[in-house]
């Protein structure tokens, strides 16, 4: 008899099989950064979309693009700058440092991490430090994914190791400067490193995100460079590969960095979203193979648990969710399927009694969205990986942006990537000149 | 006895003062220490009331092991900090980078480097300014040392070992004189805990250099004609030292838990011991 995960896989893998490819993950928005970073409660002025280079478009090089969305400005919806790295690397996801100075930008293909000065001129980021020596610093860890701000610090959450490039990894710690600290190897069954949950611990790595006032830090789990750096039509039919994803989330003590129990979450859980609301003790996931929303909750005994509390979308025809989106008021998700272009919003008001109420077509493929605090303007990319991207008569690469009024989306502009020479659009975080519109004393 | 004059008050003008001591007195309520003003000593009875002395093996340290906790500091839960803290010594401290020297005057106005200021003892190091009114800022580090202060008056380890800083980001405003009053920090009220000082630097070229080797920003805030305030925008940051005079840990909001301090020193003392063996 199967399982549901493997019954799952088959499934999705029919699915994408049809569709020619589609792929993986991403994150980014106000409502989901690190607590130690100041949000942009008002208008975002500057999209910065992390581009994957794309053959025969423009330069075909990695790149930071950035995007003018000020509703006044005469280039609003238009690309003002872009800063090419060159090369393709798996340009995949970025993140900003808690004083949002640096925008962290990393590949995945060979663990580059670009650092870009955002505060000098908001509008036009500079690269201000390249780090080469990711892998060697970490002790093997590679494929850098989520940079999470702490203080003074970043916490990266590597996604393979240079060793069997499987999905074995770590979360890694750099100074804001780029300095390299500290590596902290996922729990796997050999060495659970004090944690319970031996028998799910599987060592893979995706997102990270913390609950302080508990000092508690929760990751994720997808799979390797063997996987997402390969074809996908070719991994989906084959059974090893398809072994090879994860199936566990991991509880933390934030302070300490030591692991404390491994929860049971099959299906690739990615995207971690912790409630927002002071006595919210809860975050949700998305399981990527199965289309599932997991709850991870502490229940009355003070144990974390996990539990799936709605498939999304049509069972037989997974939406293969790239990332969710949980609003300011702990109310609802935006849920992004990359199999079929649709954004879903969740009431997630009961977090255990979740109901899909809402759905719109994007695009042919989205992977990533990304909303303002309030809500009312929210932004859709199309790339999951460069292996993984649809590339039939339907591809198309797009940034687009919408605005929602609590009953419909209402599209405001979008960027085609392609006709733009750009590339593939990835994942987006937020700028604007009132965060350093004060007169500097000291700077890095 | 110190023979330094009285704290002179004249530093900051009174309304501002008036307004930092009920920040002050909004986050010690916060932490259950009582009332007081960054102005005045603390009374005997607070200090006292913040040394609270927990029952020994009380707490569950989070990671699957159960110790003494440091004398002298409330280890109970609070709503912003829900959780047990973690036992010294059952976790390690990466170093993250060098605690950078630079040039600062004491409260009577005496040029010394940071390095000396640190002199092999544990730091822990708060950037502030005595103007600050914004609860969940400077207010809240000096509370949160207030505490340790108090823990550190029943714990020998801690008043032998530690030393406490406050070192202001405003010397056009926070001279020696100012920064002696900010506490009153020569009262004999501060004897017989951990050594707490009170730092300024001559000017804001000797200030940003020390701000920039702590990646410490700050900005002045301007007013709607941009012209500049009184006021600074930061992040508030506290820095744990060790002796080698490497960074070990960095606090912000969150993280400000003066259980989750304590317990780093204590760390940093195991280590120490452990190092010895």
């Amino acid at each position: 008899m199967q399982n549901v995960l493997s019954k799952a896989r088959t499934t999705i893998g029919a699915l994408i099989l049809s569709l020619v490819g589609h792929g993986a993950p991403v994150v980014a928005d106000e409502t989901c950064q690190s607590p130690y970073m100041t949000p942009i409660k008002g208008q975002e002025e500057f999209v910065y979309v992390w581009t994957l280079g794309m053959d025969g478009v423009g330069d075909e090089s990695d790149k930071l693009v950035t995007i003018d969305v000020r509703p006044d400005s005469e280039t609003y919806g238009k690309v003002i700058s872009t800063y090419s790295v060159g090369g393709q690397h798996e340009a995949h996801h970025s993140g900003l440092s808690d004083d949002r100075r640096t925008l962290w930008a990393g590949t995945l293909d060979d663990s580059q991490l670009y650092l870009f000065d955002i505060a000098t001129d908001p509008a036009k980021p500079r690269l201000k430090k390249h780090i080469t020596d990711f892998v060697e610093a970490s002790g093997g860890a590679t494929g850098p994914h989520t940079v999470f701000a702490l203080p003074g610090r970043v916490l990266i959450t590597a996604t393979s190791n240079n060793r069997d490039h499987g999905g074995r990894s770590a979360l890694v710690e750099y100074t804001n400067d780029g300095d390299y600290v500290a590596t902290y190897w996922i729990p796997t069954p050999d060495n659970m490193q004090g944690a319970t949950g031996k028998e799910f611990a599987d060592g893979y790595n995706y997102d990270v995100r913390v609950l302080p006032r508990k000092n508690i830090m929760l990751t994720s789990s997808w799979t390797g460079w063997s996987n997402y750096m390969r074809d996908s039509n070719e991994v989906l039919q084959d059974a090893e590969a398809m072994k090879r994803w994860g199936n566990s989330m991991t509880i933390w003590n934030l302070h300490t960095r030591q692991p404390l129990k491994v929860l049971q979450v099959p299906g690739a859980p990615l995207e971690v979203r912790w409630a927002l609301g002071e006595d919210h003790n809860y975050a949700f996931t998305h399981a990527s193979l199965t289309s599932k929303l997991w709850l991870i909750y502490q229940d009355d005994k003070g144990e974390w648990q996990a539990k799936d509390v709605l498939t999304v979308g049509d069972p037989e025809n997974p939406t293969f969710p790239g990332s969710i989106v949980i609003t300011n008021d702990d109310r609802y998700l935006w849920w992004q399927g990359i199999a079929d272009g649709t954004t879903r919003l969740i009431d997630v008001s009961d977090p255990f009694h979740p109901k899909e109420i809402y759905k719109k077509k994007i695009g042919a493929q989205i992977n990533m969205g990304s909303s303002s605090w309030d809500g009312s303007r929210i932004y859709f990319t199309s790339s999951a990986l460069s292996k993984w991207d649809r590339d039939d008569e339907q591809a198309e690469q797009f940034l687009r942006a919408y605005t929602w009024d609590g009953k419909e989306l209402k599209q405001s502009f979008s960027v085609d990537f392609v006709a733009e020479g750009l590339g593939r659009a990835h994942q987006m975080r937020f700028g604007a000149h009132s965060l350093y519109s004060d007169v500097q004393t000291a700077q890095r | 006895m110190s023979a330094y004059p009285p704290a002179p008050r004249t530093g900051a003008a009174p309304l501002l003062v008036a307004v930092a001591a009920l920040g002050m007195a909004l986050v010690l309520s916060r932490y259950g220490a009582g009332t007081a003003s960054p102005a005045a000593a603390p009374e005997p009875e607070i200090l006292r009331a913040a040394a609270t002395t927990m029952d020994d093996g009380a707490a569950h340290a989070g990671h699957h092991q159960h110790a003494k906790v440091p004398k002298g500091l409330d280890t109970a839960r609070t709503k912003e900090f829900d959780f047990d803290p973690p036992v010294p010594g059952s976790y390690t401290l990466p170093v993250v980078r060098p605690a950078a020297d630079g040039a600062v005057l004491d409260t009577r106005g005496t040029a010394r480097s940071l390095h000396d200021v640190y002199d092999g003892k544990i730091v822990l190091l708060s950037f502030i300014y005595t103007r600050c009114t914004d609860a969940q800022g400077c207010p809240l580090a000096t509370a949160v040392l207030y505490k340790i202060f108090g823990a550190s008056k029943a714990d020998r380890a801690l008043a032998d070992n530690l030393r406490m800083i406050s070192l202001s980001f405003d010397p056009q405003h926070d001279t020696p004189e100012v920064m002696a009053g900010y506490r009153n920090g020569e009262s004999p009220d501060w004897a017989g805990g951990a050594e707490w000082l009170d730092l300024t630097t001559a000017s804001e070229d000797q200030l940003r250099p020390i701000l920039t080797a702590y990646d410490q920003v700050v900005r002045r805030r301007v007013d709607d004609d941009g012209n500049p305030t009184d006021a600074f925008g930061h992040q508030l940051r506290a820095y744990l030292i060790d002796r080698h005079q490497r960074i070990r840990n960095i606090y912000g909001l969150g993280f400000m838990d003066p259980r989750l301090l304590v317990a780093d020193v204590h760390t940093l003392l195991a280590e120490e011991q452990a190092a010895e063996r």
